[in-house]
């Protein structure tokens, strides 16, 4: 099984299609679960969505209009959580092996 | 109040082009139209707004228009784009910061996309290298007019290579930082 690490940028664009949103409310909601410090780009989140879209993780929901939104797929749902039990191993090392250092 | 500047930047400085940009912003002179090597501006309160360029990807029109319709639902109003696919934008400094490209990846997407630009213009050059000195040789005679041609047009392609060199080590700089994060 892969287990490749998911960028910042797709980790937070995932988190916040649950619920159907789009780009620039992207882009907020990333900034705002970041507490400012991720910045989603226009041109990133861009090409971000269209790689997502052809992984199947996320999928554009029909309804022309002017902004289009986003939304998970299960498999989105699925590589959220595998990357978190990723996290969690990282974390959970990282705290454990800093514990025995000296300051 | 309007005025036109002419200045010449290469496809390596869009960086510095974009500097430019805004410092003219900083200081009250906003780009509102382009064309190549001749900007206008128009003159208001200083630092309004952020100038970014971005070297469009090659696709059809529809994909081009569905990109810059995307970037203006986040606040980035388009000027104006090249027929060489040089696009030009601009955002509110009130609304935050104004970035095109947040991570490596998608930088070095940009950089490869201004390199091909280039390496296409070097080969263009070097064909029209190659033509003229199989226009020397068929015409048996050394002029001096044929000599400076060719010299003008080696010229122009070590040029573009100097540019293409820049560009590569650039990425590769990129590419090394990669290594440590996104």
């Amino acid at each position: 099984m892969e287990s490749l690490a998911l960028t910042e940028a797709v980790f937070y664009i995932l988190l916040s299609l649950d619920r159907p949103m789009h780009g620039y409310g992207i882009m907020q909601n990333a900034g705002r679960l970041s507490g400012g410090r991720v910045r989603l780009a226009a041109g990133t989140l861009y090409g971000a969505l269209h790689t997502l879209q052809q992984k199947g993780w996320i999928e554009g929901l029909p309804g022309g209009g002017r902004k289009k939104q986003y939304r998970l797929t299960a498999a989105g749902r699925a590589a959220v959580l595998a990357e978190l039990a990723r996290l969690r191993e990282l974390l959970t090392n990282g705290e454990a092996v800093t514990k025995e250092w000296s300051i | 109040m309007r005025k036109i500047v002419h200045r010449t930047f290469f496809a390596w400085e869009h960086e510095k082009e974009e500097d430019w940009l805004n410092s003219m912003a900083a200081q009250g002179w906003n780009l509102v139209d382009t064309t190549p090597f001749r900007y206008v501006f128009e003159q208001s309160a200083p630092g309004q707004y952020q100038y970014r360029l971005e070297l469009l990807a090659r696709g059809s029109a529809q994909a081009t228009e569905r990109y810059l319709r995307f970037l203006e639902e986040t606040g980035a109003e388009h000027i104006a784009t090249y027929f060489n696919g040089w696009a030009y934008f601009r955002k509110k400094t009130a609304d935050g910061p104004f970035a095109l490209f947040s991570d490596i990846d998608s930088l070095l997407r940009h950089f490869a996309r201004i390199r091909s630009l280039l390496l296409g213009a070097t080969v263009a050059v070097l064909a029209a290298l190659v033509v003229q000195i199989v226009c020397l040789l068929s015409a048996g005679a050394v002029t001096w007019s044929a000599v400076a041609g060719m010299a003008l047009v080696l010229a122009a392609a070590v040029f573009c290579g100097s540019g293409l060199l820049r560009i590569q080590r650039h990425m590769q700089r990129l590419r090394r930082e990669r290594e440590i994060h996104e």
